[in-house]
């Protein structure tokens, strides 16, 4: 599904990211750790087309490196935000509808059709602004939503577009426990059959619990892919990680 | 009947807003043109050239002003794809005074009837006589504008409900993130510079028209200034925006005479304070999200 080879990222004499490979299979739901500064953000900004990289990235077959945003997202890798991007002047419902361009039954015509009015694509919408528990928020403001509700968000406009492979940036930061714990529940019912999830995160409860692997990045560099506690448990992983305490306790 | 102060007034308000929407659909994608005159003054000339010199019939001389001046957008919008923010509006600035300067030596005259016609460098461009000959009254040529503006009106309107609306709010709000969601921001912008271009460009035409004589001083960047001011002030939240803030400054500030001399100081304050307390003017996008919503809300109750 993803085969990531020699990926490496500079910017001017920084390298952020180095000869990082790394493989997703279908249906995976694999994890990214690594402190801070150590290359995840910038994995999934040099996948999405917003940083030039050099090495060569195969997405279902095809190439995807120097390919722009707009290409590499209607291929179906979709992803959100660690510093959350929401459309703040448009409604919730109206941040989904309109991450809907360029999907595959989307025409050119429609382009000039009420935005309003497209009934199959209000609904489809609509169920996942419930599905995400925004239901009773579907029509305010994005702006006005607190910061866990835009995170929500964020998931519902990632998932109308069916992604093949979803990158979750950080997707319960700044969120309490109480809103983790349910923020993990959610992720957990998006991994499927045909759809790969990549989840980069601190938080090691909600790692453990939803990961089928684990990757961690230090400096720039893959110094771990395997098993999640088999992994947490390597000698190099608790170094880079937490100096000497096993990151499992955190 | 209007009397002609009046005519004069909403006439010029009618011209002026299609600078005010011109301007406004550059702000929707993100930007800021302090260059949107240019394209008044090239469509001005173009159409005026038509019409006084090559004998074309009136609407066909703004329809062939407005392309030009669209054509203009786009040869704008191509190289300045890249810059963004205070480069953007310096490119814009630098484009219009370049055109400003550039007529001020364009010569081109020809003999009609017995008599030179035709643009005359910093003497400007006189005999542009369509409404003398045609006998056209100033107040049916206020018709001409307000109709004119009406349709581009509704232009703007529509696409607004549209998907392609959306879209090019999703690019003035977050260019990343709007690629990031399929949009091709590229195209987008481009797109909208020229249709900018474009409809600054019926108000040209229209000016050139009524005036029968244009100059190249006549756009100075004030001209753009203003155009610009109007949506900050009216509100990007929808079209309407631009046009009430021509309504507040033309309609109310310079017609009523009421701050007479005082003008361009109670205008700027304005602006200041309103970029201060509602940086997207008066009709910003949760004011006419609320209004929209108390409309429906009424519509469901029915």
């Amino acid at each position: 599904m993803l085969a990531i080879d020699g990926l490496t990222v500079r910017f001017g004499g920084l390298t952020a990211l180095e000869d990082v490979s790394l493989r997703a299979a279908e249906g995976e739901v694999l994890g990214l750790i690594g402190p801070n500064g150590s290359g995840k953000t910038t994995l999934i900004n040099a996948l999405t087309g917003v940083y030039p990289a050099t090495g060569r990235v195969r997405f279902r077959g095809a190439d995807l490196l120097g390919l722009s945003s707009e290409r590499i997202v209607r291929m179906g890798l979709v992803r959100t935000f660690q510093n959350l991007r929401v459309f703040r002047r448009m409604t919730v419902l109206e941040n989904v509808l309109a991450a809907q361009n360029g999907i595959p039954d989307m025409r050119l015509v429609d382009l000039l059709g009420s935005r309003h009015r497209d009934a199959a694509r209000r609904l489809r919408a609509r169920r996942l602004v419930e599905r995400v528990g925004l239901g009773g928020d579907a029509d305010r403001l994005a702006g006005e939503l607190p910061l866990a509700s835009q995170r929500r968000l964020e998931l519902a406009r990632a998932l109308v577009r069916d992604p093949a492979l979803l990158l979750l940036d950080e997707p319960s930061g700044g969120m309490t426990p109480a809103e983790t714990r349910e923020m993990t529940g959610l992720i957990a019912t998006l991994a499927c059959p045909g759809r790969t999830v990549i989840v980069v995160e601190h938080k090691m409860a909600l790692i453990v619990g939803l990961c089928t692997r684990l990757a961690v990045l230090n400096f720039g560099r893959l110094i771990a892919d395997g098993e999640p506690t088999e992994v947490l448990q390597r000698p190099a992983v608790i170094e880079a990680y937490l100096g000497t305490e096993s990151p499992v306790d955190a | 009947m209007l009397d002609d102060h009046l005519i004069g007034v909403l006439s010029n308000m009618g011209m002026i807003s299609f600078i005010a929407l011109s301007a406004y659909l550059v702000l929707v994608v993100g930007e800021i043109s302090f260059g949107q005159q240019a394209f008044f003054a090239i469509s001005a000339y173009a159409s005026g050239i038509a019409s006084a010199m090559w004998g074309w019939p009136f609407l066909g001389a703004v329809l062939w002003g407005a392309a030009v001046s669209g054509l203009a957008g786009l040869l704008l919008a191509i190289p300045t794809l890249r810059i963004r923010g205070l480069y953007f509006a310096i490119a814009t600035l630098a484009f219009a005074e370049m055109v400003r300067l550039a007529l001020e030596i364009f010569t081109y005259r020809v003999e009609v009837d017995g008599e030179l016609v035709g643009p005359d460098g910093s003497e400007g461009f006189r005999d542009i006589r369509y409404i003398y000959e045609a006998d056209i009254s100033s107040g049916e040529f206020l018709l001409v504008i307000l109709a004119l503006l009406a349709v581009t009106l509704a232009a703007i309107l529509w696409i607004e409900r549209t998907r392609l609306g959306a879209m090019l709010r999703m690019v003035g709000e977050d260019p990343v993130l709007a690629r990031l969601q399929g949009v091709n921001v590229n195209l987008a912008k481009i797109a909208t510079v020229a249709a900018a271009g474009l409809i600054a460009g019926i108000g040209g035409a229209l000016y050139a028209h009524l005036n029968t004589y244009v100059e190249p001083k006549i756009f100075n960047v004030m001209l753009g200034v203003h155009g610009l001011a109007y949506g900050l002030i009216g509100g990007l939240g929808t079209a309407f925006g631009p046009l009430l803030g021509v309504a507040l400054d033309i309609g109310v500030l310079e017609s009523t005479r009421a701050f007479s001399g005082y003008r361009m100081i109670v205008f700027g304050g304005l602006v200041a304070v309103l970029l201060i307390v509602r940086p997207r003017g008066l009709l910003d996008e949760a004011a006419v999200y609320r209004i929209r919503r108390f409309f429906v809300r009424k519509d469901a109750g029915d």
